[in-house]
């Protein structure tokens, strides 16, 4: 298997090794990035069994696609977050795709730099309870402007200009002197 | 202003139809200050992601992935390269002398009398079988059939049995170990699978269409690696 060599590898050797058919590889992605997956996934659908498929179906297309990576465009564990981001999205939206691929705009895509932890926890604790609550629905639950009105009761400028607002105090939490820039693929 | 504003958080939500979804990154890929805009949208999204508690994924969740690329993507073109054309498989002697004298002529018999199709999946083996390091194993079966199984080099193990007896049963392969048996994949005659390390233990069983949670009979055969 080569486990140990692999581990010592970057995110980006090991998708080069991927696109070379190295499975050894795609076995140390899954190592590296499945349990934040499977955390994404058990918030978002709530449950465990359908959540390994969509994560199968993440690594599956990143390793069926990897050849097609650019690292000018993406980092690779962005990009694996939002392969599997909108898997989780098309199951909640009951659109199960047994032929589930690579949307054009999945396929490694402009991304973000990676978001430190700590940093992250930050930017989440700048936000008041009820900001967060209402980006955790949309991002989390795939929830649209109308249906969060809808959820919150809220008027729909006022979600919007709420999601706004969270965002901009994220944003302001991650942009700060000690926010900028973005960690590169482990290790 | 704002509303350009809201239908790029929308993008970054994914709340956008897949076309407009599209046409929009486009927009934005020809416009700095605005793609600039969404990429930090995005990165604040991130967020929401990182501030999760990573989970353990559940027992052999690496396995059934191997497994599953490699029964549905197929073989990786890297570091398994087939030879062609095929040739002769010759496995080094792993039953009994007494075994030996029949079972060529008995594995030749069984070839003809099913028929040309089970030539694909023997050739496949074969090819497998000549990969360098290979290291192969004939296990006897009840009744005198036989399973044949590969341990390859990059740690792939190939399994090949006759085509099961009743119409409509398939094999499953087992990885053995201190919880429940792990699928390893429900296959007709051969089954490739990747990422097994050493010192597992195999087995498989015979299943009704489409493959059992659990075995439900017997196991064929054990076999460690």
């Amino acid at each position: 298997m080569g486990t140990d060599e692999t581990e010592t590898l970057d995110d980006l050797t090991l998708i080069r090794r991927m696109a070379q058919g190295d499975e050894a590889a795609l076995a140390a992605l899954h190592r590296r990035y499945a349990g934040l997956l499977y955390a994404l996934g058990s918030r978002m659908l709530q449950q465990r069994h359908d959540v390994e498929t969509c994560v199968q179906d993440a690594f599956l297309n990143v390793w069926k696609h990897a050849r097609a990576f650019d690292p000018a465009r993406a980092s690779v564990k962005t990009w694996l977050v939002s392969v599997a981001h909108h898997r989780f999205l098309q199951e909640l939206r009951s659109r199960p795709g047994p032929a589930f691929e690579l949307q054009d705009w999945d396929q490694a895509p402009d991304s973000p730099d990676p978001v430190d932890p700590l940093l992250a926890q930050q930017a989440l604790a700048a936000l008041s309870p009820e900001q967060r609550g209402l980006i955790e629905l949309a991002y989390f639950q795939g929830h649209s402007h109308a249906e969060l009105a809808q959820l919150t009761g809220l008027p729909l400028g006022t979600v919007k200009s709420r999601l706004r607002a969270a965002l901009a105090v994220m944003r302001a939490a991650l942009e700060g002197p000690a926010g900028r820039g973005g960690s590169g693929g482990t290790p | 202003m704002s509303e350009r504003r809201d239908e790029r958080l929308a993008l970054a939500l994914r709340q956008l139809p897949p076309g407009r979804a599209a046409e929009l990154r486009r927009e934005l890929a020809a416009s700095g200050p605005e793609r600039a805009e969404w990429l930090t949208d995005e990165r604040a999204l991130l967020a929401l992601v990182e501030g999760l508690e990573p989970l353990t994924p559940p027992p052999g969740a690496e396995a059934r992935l191997l497994a599953r690329a490699a029964r549905e993507i197929g073989p990786p073109q890297g570091p398994l390269p087939l030879p062609a054309p095929p040739r002769p498989l010759t496995l080094p002697p792993a039953t009994p002398p007494t075994r030996r004298r029949w079972l060529l002529p008995a594995l030749l018999a069984a070839a003809l009398l099913a028929g040309v199709w089970w030539l694909r999946p023997a050739n496949e083996f074969a090819r497998y079988a000549r990969q360098p390091g290979a290291q192969a194993y004939a296990l006897t079966l009840d009744g005198g059939a036989s399973a044949r199984l590969l341990r390859l080099r990059g740690g792939e193990v190939v399994v090949s049995l006759p085509p099961p007896a009743q119409g409509g049963q398939v094999y499953q392969l087992w990885q053995l170990g201190p919880g429940a048996p792990v699928s390893l994949g429900v296959f007709e005659r051969v089954l490739v699978v990747r990422g097994v390390p050493q010192g597992q233990t195999l087995a498989v069983s015979v299943e009704p269409p489409g493959g059992s949670p659990a075995p439900t009979t017997e196991p064929l055969f054990t076999h460690k690696l």
